[in-house]
């Protein structure tokens, strides 16, 4: 094996290496800001998307609560209105009719005593809550079915998800 | 929520050292530029905590450099960096023969910008297994070592990568310098 340091070689070793070293920068295409703002902004927009459908949970959790506490609360008048329906004027006609009704009624009682054990200021806020999410959701979905109808928009990726 | 006004002064400052960066890794200028969108999408993510850091650039390199290499493992099929045994030109030893175009071998006034210029092309041409240790090791400031463990490749193929890679950009150099009678001066 040569190993007999050859100048000329060890010179084309520097040149490169200082021609490697003196490499300007590309500059970017235009193209790139743009392309990155546009998804930035998307993802702004799935931030906040994010959110309302965060909120949605709380929401089914304190819908799973009223219908726990319905149905725990419920007990005594769900007896009373079976006792009333099942007497003998209604047994055996209207039975159908009557296991509708017992429902209804159930749950107007249930609701009734659900409201009155929350605190109003805890009702309306909740109430409000469910508003809220519902607005959210609805101009939501407008928006989507409004970008969808115009020929010139297309759908963020954000929107091709959520559909 | 973070400022997207302020974020697109960050993205200004930044955008070409981050291309750059994945061109000379990727070797390919559309996926180089989906790759950019990703590290600056990441980048917005943590815009608040590097905004303000003085290592903005080094983490935005980092974070260019993993994402390169992970899509050239992941999409690349033909990237054959990570298997030694898979055989393709350029594996027995001999050094790839980079052809430039015309206007750029017989420029007249050649410097250094024209040869930075040549030799950048040059390296755009090599295959990717030797393309991408040299860009890590000479662009990146990585060592053998480091870079041996990002790629998962032995250090000996590293090396002989590297050095086959750099073979090949010699004799494009030694060419230019020929033609401009740099090489004999």
């Amino acid at each position: 094996m040569n190993t007999t340091p050859d100048p000329e070689r060890d010179k084309l070793d520097r040149a490169l290496d200082e021609t490697l070293r003196n490499i300007p920068e590309l500059t970017a295409p235009e193209s790139l800001l743009t392309n990155v703002m546009a998804r930035v902004t998307e993802e702004v927009e799935a931030q906040h998307l994010s959110w309302i459908a965060r909120l949605q949970w709380p929401v089914v959790a304190v819908s799973a609560c009223f219908v726990f506490f319905a149905a725990y609360f419920s007990d005594e008048a769900f007896s009373a209105l079976l006792g009333y329906f099942n007497t003998e004027q209604y047994a055996g006609e209207i039975q159908n009719v009557t296991i509708g009704i017992q429902l209804v009624a159930t749950l107007l009682s249930a609701t009734a005593k659900v409201f009155s054990l929350i605190p109003p200021v805890l009702l309306y806020s909740l109430a409000a809550l469910v508003i809220s999410v519902s607005t959210f959701s609805c101009a939501g979905i407008g928006t989507v079915l409004f970008r969808l109808t115009q020929p010139g928009n297309s759908m963020t990726h954000t929107q091709k998800t959520l559909l | 929520m973070t400022s997207t006004h302020g974020f697109e002064d960050f993205v200004r400052s930044y955008q070409n050292m981050v291309y750059s960066s994945a061109v000379r890794i990727l070797g390919n200028e559309t996926d180089a530029q989906d790759i950019s969108q990703e590290v600056f999408l990441r980048a917005f993510k943590h815009y608040d905590s590097i905004s303000n850091s003085d290592t903005a650039g080094g983490w935005l390199k980092t974070v260019t450099r993993n994402l390169c290499i992970n899509h050239l493992t992941r999409y690349r099929n033909r990237w054959s960096l990570f298997t030694d045994q898979f055989s393709r030109r350029g594996d027995d030893g001999d050094v790839e023969e980079i052809v430039l175009p015309e206007d750029e071998s017989s420029t007249m006034d050649l410097d250094n910008l024209d040869r930075g210029e040549i030799i950048s092309d040059a390296l755009m041409q090599l295959p990717d297994k030797q393309r991408v240790p040299l860009s890590l090791y000479h662009f990146e400031d990585m060592s053998y070592d480091e870079i041996s463990k990002q790629m998962k490749v032995s250090l000996s193929k590293i090396k002989t990568d590297i050095s086959r890679g750099r073979q090949a950009l010699k004799k494009v150099l030694a060419r230019t310098m020929e033609d401009h009678h740099e090489y004999d001066a």
